[in-house]
């Protein structure tokens, strides 16, 4: 009997036991298991495309680099409360640098991969010329950059500490890519996707947006050769430099060919070609928007209110809203309306907003403002200070001319129309009950635009230069190159911040290298920085010799700053 | 049953709500009246012969005392005393006694040197026999080891420590981890900060892991159930802290806590155990085998407040530069919008002079607010009155409000418990139902926590071979509101407490939170350009929390013979949490509102069975072991949605959205199978060999190489008995040592890259490819663990040590490194790294008085722990280490925390500021690389400005782990009065307070306005005697990093020169930012962690006669002192989280003070 019941017990544990060991077997499906239910791992380029793109526009005209750092450094935009990074006193700068590469360009290069694979032409050119825009991004705030060897990640032994590439040769990389661009695009006209946010698809404008790029690339290494004098306060004589050579020798023949093929090449013919994002609100908003709608930390620079009042530009209405207190005691009288920008780099802890202009609402207060990538006027003042370069004056001052009518426009000063200031309200643009009259010809003939009134060529080169900077509003990292490629507006460098943390350093030069870089890649990325003169002090943005290593583009010598009260300007 | 005990709760309840101070005589009657009622009836229904014992008389009590060694029979001379009183006897030559015992006598006290003091309940019977045991603690010693196994201590291998319930209910914490403080020997528990519902985090032996993603936490184990405790793992800046998981567990349940603190102890579990374990057993009904029913009812109150506030300044208010007016709060007035104290005096009395150009105030004449001499300075502030047609605040006295953070903003928090159990047994089966309740109230107002718990555990034999036994526990875990910590918006610590005015009437902002402001029309407050009013935000800005869990276990025991037994087990830990935050129209930054709401679900199903067989070979050979498998299968689900833009206020809900809402939706499954196997061999009792294996299937590795084997192996020896040198000096002595290895997994679905999606942008999909590299032929990672250890006591067990050595390294970690962005990848995830853990841990345990009616025990325990970083990544080919440095996280700012090879984990890497000798550290030996500068000697003085000078880049400031931590423990009783004292010490690891560095910058702290050399305070004008001055000598930075000493004039010089230029105080202190070191404080403190004085109430009649067998009252205080501290205006032991991100304290809650009392009450 007893034998029995053990009989039973040992029946049902080897059951159990068997239930138990078994499992060790069935771990077969563990492979589908563990294939993640959350996320595709193959998915149509189209959609990396929009990602990528949206992505890319954010690292330049979207995040702290545009709205913190250089477009407050090259005095479009200025800090009016924690005005430190105005001072140059930068938070870790590592994510503009590494940003891009991690983001847009990675997902860039699945969409070349992807496109390449499926023989889609378009949409291969239009991502080549994505990432052509990203890396200008990157070598022309750091200059020498990894990218013959970056982008390797997804290969199984792909090179994981990429060296650095010359900007040189990076630049003429990209020259050789929108090329390539060009030819993809030639002759096509059918719509590759509205995942295109910039073009929707449209071939015709990629290729066109691929040759102007082309332009503004070749013309920031064609030099500068003239010697411009600087009104150097302490300094006497004033400081004069010396001209620049074109850092990239056949930079005008290049132009010149472009400009003389359009049908081969061409280029933005109007504001309509303009490469824009436009933002469809919620959850999109517009990047500045997005930041000043709840705090009120970045308004409208000195600099650019006093050289647009200078000139009694119109697009002062646009650019900035008036100073509360010229208008808020009568409703009616607007007699007294003024703007007033913030000095960059300011001493006092926080503007007084009563007192100071802050950034205009169809600017920054609009949640679907577009921001501009690379526009129709743009491509006008390239060409004028190309044919200034090849002593083509009636061709530049056309350009010149063509160039401040479309940003005019694109600014809402239509010519024959007016122009009201407006104020924000709320966090919405609101028009004051005044309206200003808008007239090219009163505007080209002001002494501080007029084309015939500029005593040189290199006057004419102020000229256009500093109306490129005035039109490129909001595009930070432009103004910056711009500001640093060209020395103008002068005031940028005539004086020395206030209140610089940097005391004696002037301008930043450049950015600083990512700090993860120097973890990750330090070997390459020390090579580099000796190649480029780089010293480690300042977080390298000066050099305590800064001329030395400054872009390979900017080949002449800006002044070196002297202490200067900016309340003299 | 369970409805009655509901009734109980809430009748109980709703009396202590209404009277919270003097209700222990309410509570009484209350008992009386309504409670004993429905007690008596459930009595007389469920167990009528526990009636018996309500009407006990006088009797006489007799029995014998015997002896559990065998051989040693009666045991004569032990004293029997009615506890509490001096009535007593002693047994015999043959250990009889009798003793008449007066009417409602409760306890009988058992007395003898060398044994084990027993204190007997009467219970209504005239016989009790006693058997005593020897006092050898350690020898017979049981504990709960691994897949619940009891063990003798003395036969284990390696350490484990373990914390009785009772232990744990002393301290009156509602998450266990805090209970753990300074209570065993190495455990390192980092609290969250002061708010109700913050996670507590516990670390054994160190970090493990390199990345701060990973869980370094231990498994913890309910009754065989491992559970979960997830915990929030708060970033570098703070946030929402949703606790951590276990914090669920009732401490009330638990009968006891094993701590298994390596590798070896936790082999058998495998995987999960990487990190040790926390085993917990909840209290059963056994014990009250033939008693009869018992219950137990306990009611806490304590009552919190803030343990550390800073110390702010009352002498300045709101502005810059000495100036300050309001008008809309956003910068309409002067710098009415600088959320910052650097504005004009407060309580100042206008002097004629100050107001003539040039003059002190002349800037408010020149603004159109003339001042009267001899007032006080008036200005229009955000509390003045205010005329709409004239659109003008009528000017105030700027005035200070001393206490407005300390009185005006934190509350008294408030936290009840109330625990009910029933338990009872007969010969073969018994139950526990136990019932809480828990309701806390923040120090920070209307934040809050309910905890509801139901446990049932029973079990039955079956038959004499079979016993099935199993347990249910449901928990309700509630917070309406849990405030947010951190450096956001939703922290008041970020706004009231640090970028404040100091001028600003707290009070008022309490009173009129339902205005709106006349010019602005958003919510009244002292700012609108950066903040909300904190009583307007907790009020509607909540987050809210709620977490049902169910945690259950079925047991089967089987004695097939006399040698072989067979168990299976299987459990399960299931729950929901909801968590929503909402943002009302008006928020700052978010007027139109958002609202986000997300789900988790999480199941995970554990079973296991297996053979256990207990064989004596001979007389002097013992075998135990065990060969069994196990199954484990993990399901996880999120659900998220998010609408932004409410169009209605204050209806969270989809339909209310202006804005398309968005949702999330993901899913987490995971398997692991595992067979294992121990064997156990005993050598005539003192010598012991263990030996385990286990092997692991895993879901989430390569398919070829998932599965993965680990073995362990221990040896103790008792070797008083082994050698015989058991004396009166030397009662006991072990040693043991262990060899063990763990086996770790990857998590899900790691494997391969995936494309991951943002919000589509006007209709278009947006989708991005993984960041992190997927791995190539990724294996399981492992823990290599060595122990050596030693149990000595002395003195009859007067005097007990107990010690642990170890070396544990964690090798093949599977971790995602960081690589150079610029290969389109931020990580790569690999198998790297050996972070090795070396420490030492002692336990000193002393009885250095015991007499019948007095007694006092000591208990220190005392830890250190190295953490080191043995290599990151190496190179294959040529065996060199491949990194610098592992950035593990960014702190605040800039800041860093480094794991650097060759040195402990957790560098924190910042800015520093320049001192005279600056040496050049590099991280290889041509000195090619440059790492940081190392500074010493006097700091370097810019002649300039008289500021100290930032580094160019960050250096090594210090490590934020602690060199040593521990506790002490103190317990005595006198009679029925005990009393017990916990202070807990850590010593070391830095921590950088955001506190101190924004509170100084914006000019709230006390420091900020103080008197200097000269006697002036620092803010008034350094031409007028005010200012600062540093202490360093003149110098400068060199291009090259090296200092060059200079003169005032700023001209070199080679013999330092004694800085003597001051600084204004605004220039100073804003010139905090981006200097890490200066705020940059050691975490060391010795804290008053617990404090707890009892009395037994036994043989009172008044109790005896409501049906009390036994009633205890305690006075408890936890967190009551901080006797030791560096840090300012912080509790160093402020963490953030839960989680791995340690080292800094970014606007911290304040943590709190408790004290309270609780009331026990057994029937």
């Amino acid at each position: 009997m007893i034998y029995m019941k053990y009989l039973k017990y040992i029946r049902n544990i080897t059951l159990v036991s068997l239930l138990i060991f078994a499992m060790g077997s069935c771990t077969k499906d563990f492979e589908e298991m563990n294939k993640s239910p959350n996320s595709p791992v193959d998915v149509p380029a189209i959609n990396v495309f929009t990602d990528a793109i949206y992505d890319a526009l954010g690292n330049e005209l979207g995040g702290w680099m545009q709205h913190t750092y250089v477009g407050c450094w090259s005095q479009q935009w200025t800090k009016v409360q924690y005005v430190d990074e105005d001072k140059y006193e930068t938070r870790d700068m590592s994510g503009y640098f590494n940003g891009p590469y991690s983001g847009a360009l990675k997902n860039l290069t699945i969409v070349i991969n992807k496109a390449t694979e499926d023989g889609d032409d378009k949409l291969l050119a239009a991502a080549k010329i994505m990432r052509v825009w990203m890396f200008s991004y990157l070598t022309d705030l750091w200059g020498d950059i990894p990218y013959s060897e970056a982008l390797q990640g997804f290969e199984a032994d792909g090179i994981i500490k990429p060296v650095y590439d010359t900007q040189e040769s990076v630049y003429q990389a990209l020259l050789t890519e929108l090329e390539e661009a060009n030819v993809l695009l030639t002759g096509t006209t059918v719509n590759f996707g509205s995942g295109d946010i910039i073009y929707g698809g449209d071939p015709v404008s990629w290729r066109k947006f691929a040759n102007s790029m082309k332009l503004r690339l070749l013309n920031r290494t064609a030099g500068t050769p003239w010697s411009f004098t600087y009104d150097m306060a302490g300094t006497q004589p004033d400081v004069t430099t010396t001209p620049g050579a074109a850092a990239y020798a056949s930079a005008d023949a290049e132009i010149a060919a472009i400009l003389a093929n359009p049908s081969q090449y061409p280029v933005f013919e109007s504001g309509a070609d303009d490469a824009t994002l436009v933002f469809p609100g919620l959850p999109y908003r517009n990047w500045i928007y997005n930041t000043l709608f709840s705090r009120t930390d970045q308004g409208i620079s000195q600099t650019m209110v006093n050289w647009l009042e200078d000139r009694n530009d119109p697009r002062v209405h646009v650019y900035a809203q008036p100073v509360p207190s010229s208008y808020t005691l009568d409703p009616e009288d607007f007699s007294g309306l003024d703007y007033e920008g913030f000095q960059n780099g300011s001493s006092e802890l926080a503007a007084q907003f009563p007192l100071v202009s802050l950034l205009g609402t169809e600017v920054a207060y609009n949640e679907t403002a577009p921001v501009y990538v690379m526009t129709y006027d743009e491509v006008e003042f390239i060409k004028a200070e190309h044919y200034l370069r090849v002593a083509n004056d009636g061709a530049a001052e056309t350009a010149y001319t063509a160039g401040i009518a479309a940003s005019m426009a694109r600014w809402g000063c239509v010519d024959g129309g007016t122009i009201s200031p407006s104020i924000k309200v709320g966090t919405a643009g609101a028009p004051l009950n005044v309206s200003y009259p808008v007239d090219y010809a009163t505007y080209l003939s002001h002494p501080l635009v007029d084309w015939g009134a500029a005593a040189d060529d290199a006057a004419k080169f102020q000229l256009i230069n500093e109306q490129r900077w005035a039109s490129i509003f909001g595009q930070g990292v432009q103004a910056y190159n711009l500001v640093r490629r060209t020395g103008f507006p002068a005031r940028v460098f005539e004086y020395e911040l206030e209140a610089t943390v940097y005391p004696g350093l002037g301008l930043p030069i450049r950015i600083w290298y990512s700090s993860s870089e120097e973890t990750y890649n330090g070997e390459n990325l020390a090579d580099a920085k000796a190649r480029q003169n780089i010293e480690e002090a300042n977080e390298s943005m000066f050099s305590t010799n800064g001329i030395q290593s400054q872009m390979w583009w900017h080949t002449r010598k800006n002044p070196i700053p002297t202490e200067k009260d900016p309340q003299d300007f | 049953m369970l409805m009655f005990a509901l009734i109980c709760i809430n009748s109980v309840n709703d009396f202590f709500i209404t009277e919270k101070f003097f209700y222990i005589y309410d509570v009484l009657r209350n008992l009386k009246l309504k409670f004993m009622k429905k007690l008596t009836l459930v009595f007389s229904l469920f167990v009528l012969s526990g009636l018996s014992m309500l009407l006990a008389q006088a009797v006489v009590i007799n029995g014998t005392v015997t002896s559990s060694v065998e051989g040693e029979g009666p045991v004569p001379g032990v004293q029997v005393i009615v506890k509490g009183t001096t009535i007593g006897t002693t047994t015999d030559v043959d250990g009889k006694y009798e003793l008449t015992v007066p009417e409602g006598s409760r306890t009988l006290m058992y007395i003898f040197v060398g044994m084990k003091t027993i204190e007997e309940d009467i219970e209504g019977r005239t016989t009790i026999n006693i058997v005593m045991e020897p006092d050898v603690l350690g020898i017979d010693e049981v504990i709960v080891t691994s897949l619940g196994i009891t063990r003798d201590k003395k036969a284990l291998g390696y350490a484990v420590q373990d914390v009785s319930g009772e232990e744990i209910m002393k301290a009156r914490e509602s998450n266990i981890v805090n209970s753990l403080q300074g209570k065993v020997a190495g455990v390192q528990i980092t609290m969250g900060d002061g708010s109700v519902s913050s996670g507590s985090r516990i670390i054994l032996r160190g970090l493990s892991s390199l990345t701060v993603g990973s869980n370094n936490q231990p498994l913890f184990v309910v009754d065989g159930v491992p559970i979960s405790n997830s915990y929030t793992n708060v970033g570098g800046y703070g946030g929402l802290d949703y606790g951590n998981a276990a914090m669920d567990i009732n401490p009330g349940d638990i009968e006891t806590l094993s701590v298994l603190k390596g590798a070896n102890a936790a082999a058998l579990y495998g995987s999960r155990a990487i990190n040790g374990v926390v085993l917990i057993t909840t209290k059963s009904g056994k014990s009250r085998a033939g008693k009869g029913l018992g219950i137990s009812l306990e009611v806490t109150n304590m009552w919190d407040n803030v343990l550390v506030n800073p110390d702010y300044q009352d002498k300045y208010g709101q502005g810059s530069d000495g100036e300050f007016w309001y008008y809309d709060g956003a910068g309409g007035g002067l710098y009415d919008n600088v959320d910052e104290s650097w504005g004009p005096p407060l309580d100042y009395v206008v002097q004629a002079e100050d107001l003539q150009p040039g003059g002190k105030l002349y800037w408010t004449v020149e603004q159109g607010l003339p001042q009267t001499a001899g007032q006080i300075l008036s200005l229009p502030q955000f509390d003045s009155p205010y005329d709409p047609e004239t659109d003008i605040r009528q000017a105030t006295p700027f005035i200070s409000h001393p206490n407005n953070i300390s009185d005006d903003f934190f509350t008294t928090g408030h936290k009840r418990t109330v625990n009910l159990a029933l338990s009872g047994a007969t010969e073969n089966s018994n139950f526990r139902l136990s019932l809480a309740n828990q309701d806390i109230s923040g120090t920070i107002p209307f934040t809050d926590l309910r905890k509801n718990t139901v446990q049932l555990n029973a079990g039955m034999d079956v038959t004499d071979r079979l016993n099935v036994s199993g347990g249910a526990t449901y928990i309700s875990n509630v917070s309406d509101n849990i405030v947010e910590g951190g450096y956001n918006q939703g922290n008041p610590m970020q706004s009231i407490g640090q970028w404040f005015g100091r001028q600003v009437d707290v009070a008022a902002l309490d009173e009129r939170w339902e205005e709106i402001d006349p010019i602005t029309k958003y919510p009244f407050n002292w700012n609108h350009s950066y903040h909300d009013n904190p009583f307007w935000l907790l009020r509607k800005n909540t987050n809210s929390r709620n977490r049902d869990r169910i945690i259950a276990n079925v047991n089967l025991n089987l004695d097939i013979t006399d040698w072989l037994a067979f168990r299976a087990l299987v459990g399960n830990d299931w729950y929901v949490e909801d968590r929503a935050q909402r943002t009302a129209h008006g928020t700052n930054g978010d007027r139109l509102g958002a609202y986000g709401a997300q789900s988790y679900r999480r199941n995970e199903l554990n079973a296991n069975a297996m053979f256990s067989f207990n064989k004596d070979f001979g007389e002097d050979f013992n075998v135990t072991g065990t060969l069994g498998g196990e199954y484990n299968h993990y399901d996880y689900q999120y659900h998220a949605t998010g609408i932004q833009d409410l169009i209605v206020p204050d209806l969270y809900s989809v339909s209310n959205a202006a804005v398309q809402a968005t949702t999330g939706l993901s899913e987490t499954h995971t398997e692991l199978q595992s067979v294992f196997g121990t064997v156990n061999l005993g050598f005539r009792n003192y010598l012991f060999l263990d030996l385990t294996g286990r092997n692991d299937w895993s879901s989430t590795l390569p398919i070829d190489n998932n599965s993965y084997f680990y073995p362990s192996v221990s040896l103790g020896a008792v070797i008083t008995e082994a050698l015989d040198l058991q004396s009166n000096i030397l009662s006991y002595a072990k040693i043991r040592g262990s060899y063990a290895e763990v086996g770790g997994t990857a998590g899900a679905y790691q494997l391969l890259g995936t494309y991951g999606s943002s919000n589509p942008f006007n209709g278009q999909p947006r989708l991005g490819y993984t960041s992190t590299i997927p791995p190539l032929g990724l294996k399981p990672q492992n823990k290599v663990s060595i122990e050596f250890g030693g149990e000595f006591k002395f003195l009859n067990n007067r005097l007990g040590v107990d010690f642990t050595w170890y070396k544990e390294n964690t090798i093949n970690q599977i971790l995602s490194l960081e690589i150079s962005r610029t290969t389109g990848f931020s990580s790569k995830r690999i198998n790297a790294g050996n972070l090795q853990n070396k420490g030492l841990e002692i336990q000193l345990y002393a009885t250095p008085v015991e007499t019948p009616n007095f007694s006092w025990d000591l208990n220190l325990n005392w830890a250190t722990n190295e953490n080191k970083v043995v290599e990151l990544l190496i190179d294959e080919e040529t065996g060199e280490e491949t990194l610098n440095y592992l950035n593990l996280y960014n702190a605040s700012w800039s800041a860093q925390v480094h794991a650097r090879p060759g040195e402990e984990y957790g560098v924190f890497w910042g800015y520093a500021m320049v001192k005279e000798n600056a040496t050049p550290i590099y991280y290889d030996d041509a000195e090619t690389q440059l790492s940081h500068w190392e500074y010493s000697g006097r700091y370097i003085i810019d002649p300039d400005n008289g500021l100290y000078i930032r580094s160019n880049s960050r250096t090594d400031l210090g490590n934020v782990y602690p060199d040593w931590f521990g506790g002490l423990t103190n317990s005595f009783r006198f009679k029925d009065l005990t009393a017990s004292f916990t202070v807990d010490f850590r010593k070391g690891g830095v921590i950088y307070s955001v506190t101190d560095w924004f509170g100084a910058y914006a000019g709230v702290l006390e420091k900020t306005a103080v008197t200097n050399a000269n006697g002036v305070n620092i803010r008034e004008p350094v031409a007028d005697g005010g200012g600062i001055l540093l202490e360093g000598v003149y110098g400068e930075v060199n291009s090259d990093g090296t200092i060059q000493l200079t003169d005032a004039a700023g001209n070199p010089v080679n013999e330092a020169v004694t800085n003597s230029t001051y600084v204004d105080a605004q220039t100073y202190f804003k010139d905090y930012w981006g200097k890490h070191e200066i705020s940059l404080f050691d975490g060391s403190y010795v804290k008053l962690r617990e404090v707890s004085i009892g009395y037994d109430f036994r043989n009172i009649d008044f109790l005896a006669n409501l049906g009390v067998r036994g009633a205890k009252l305690s006075l408890v205080g936890r967190n009551l002192f901080i006797f030791y501290k560096d840090t300012p205006d912080i509790d160093p032991e402020t963490g953030m989280g839960a989680g791995n991100y340690v080292g800094m304290e970014t606007n911290a809650i304040p943590t709190v003070r408790s004290m309270g009392f609780d009331l026990k009450l057994n029937f």
